[in-house]
């Protein structure tokens, strides 16, 4: 589930990130390495989030390459680059847009569907060990005779006058108020 | 007495448990508004429409989170000192009694009264009649008058016990070789029950503590036939 909803996150930008990151994987935190396709000009421990947004060092180390003339072009003006090339430098510098840090993501529907698989079982297996492996029924002080004989022993001694059961007594007409 | 399905502290006999029970109130209450406000505050974070102008630092967040908890502290903190030094009181009371905590049962000695002496055990479930409270009924309770204040004087024979009545919001510790001093006071004449409250070995559950408070008569002919047991 996290595998698709990290690739849905991606897959929105991925024609433009194949000229500067082909492995990225949006994780947690920001985007990660995967490692056998580490590129060495990438900063490796480079971190951004909502709270976060503003890396203190820019994702990509050395600029080689394509990466190289376009900072080059960066330098004059803007309005000469195009909009594919103008994403290329944003991605280079940073890891995640923050409408991509703002996304809402799904995978909480996982985690409380398993949740709630594994509290369905606890409950049958409950309901088993009652039905067949509890012993045979034996009086206890919470039966219906014994609860009444001791509410009236209640009344009867005035304990809680002010808000137990004594307080809903009626004691001149010796009924329930 | 607590009814059945009771949740909230129980009614109160004493002019301290009356206190208790408000600063109780007013702890809650801090408490529920603590807990709201970081609800509130997490759901309004939770919107991520936010994006944090001063992240490297901010004197004034610092001081407001600071502040706030500090304050709060205080205004629960004041009032608990207050009550925990009134509840100590004076050592004077008209009549004093020693109760001495022993595994796994209560014994109750006359200060005054140099015969009286009782032991208090529990009834076994077996032998309670229908009516009785489970693990609450004792052969012998302690017969106190009301109105009165009494002096008690709480020690252990053997290990470490505790002295629980919540109707009179009572909760004394029977240390061995310590004596612990509280004073007693019950407006009115009832049949009041507790429980050992500090873990005590194996029937740590079952020496409860039953305070009957009934008038000087009945009182003192009940010590009177204590003794002469």
């Amino acid at each position: 589930m996290l595998r698709v909803a990290l690739h849905r996150v991606v897959s929105h930008r991925s024609v433009h990130l194949t000229k500067v990151r082909p492995s990225m994987v949006v994780g947690f935190g920001g985007p990660v390495q995967l490692a056998e396709n580490r590129d060495p000009n990438v900063n490796p421990i480079f971190h951004e989030s909502l709270t976060n947004p503003i890396p203190d060092k820019p994702r990509t180390l050395k600029y080689t390459g394509d990466l190289a003339t376009l900072k080059e072009m960066e330098v004059g003006d803007w309005k000469k680059l195009s909009v594919e090339e103008q994403m290329d430098l944003y991605n280079s510098y940073f890891g995640t847009s923050i409408a991509d840090m703002c996304r809402d993501q799904d995978g909480w529907k996982s985690v409380l569907g398993a949740g709630m698989i594994f509290i369905s079982f606890g409950l049958l297996l409950h309901l088993f060990i009652h039905l067949y492996i509890n012993p045979p029924y034996v009086w206890t002080t919470l039966d219906e005779d014994w609860v009444k004989a001791s509410i009236k022993r209640q009344i009867q001694s005035h304990a809680g006058d002010i808000t137990g059961y004594s307080s809903k007594w009626d004691y001149a007409n010796n009924r329930w108020k | 007495m607590y009814p059945y399905s009771f949740i909230q502290l129980t009614d109160s006999n004493t002019f301290f448990g009356h206190e208790i029970v408000l600063f109780h109130d007013f702890s809650l209450a801090s408490l529920v508004f603590i807990l709201t406000a970081v609800l509130l505050m997490s759901k309004a974070l939770k919107k991520k429409k936010y994006v944090v102008l001063a992240y490297k630092g901010s004197n004034m967040l610092e001081f407001l989170w600071t502040f706030f908890p500090v304050f709060i502290l205080i205004s629960i903190g004041l009032p608990s000192l207050y009550l925990m030094y009134l509840l100590e009181g004076s050592f004077k009371g008209d009549l004093t009694f020693k109760v001495v905590g022993h595994q796994w049962y209560w014994s109750y000695e006359g200060g005054d009264f140099n015969d009286f002496d009782m032991s208090s055990y529990m009834v076994p479930s077996e032998d309670l009649q229908e009516g009785q409270f489970r693990l609450l009924e004792v052969d012998n309770s302690m017969v106190l008058p009301y109105s009165t204040n009494i002096r008690l004087m709480i020690t252990s024979y053997d290990v470490i016990h505790s002295w629980t009545l919540p109707s009179l919001k009572m909760k004394v510790d029977a240390v061995p070789g310590r004596l612990n001093t509280m004073n007693i006071f019950s407006f009115q004449p009832g049949s009041f029950y507790g429980q050992c409250s500090e873990i005590c070995g194996l029937l740590h559950s079952f020496m409860p503590i039953h305070v009957e408070f009934v008038n000087w008569e009945t009182f003192l002919n009940h010590v009177t036939e204590e003794s002469f047991n």
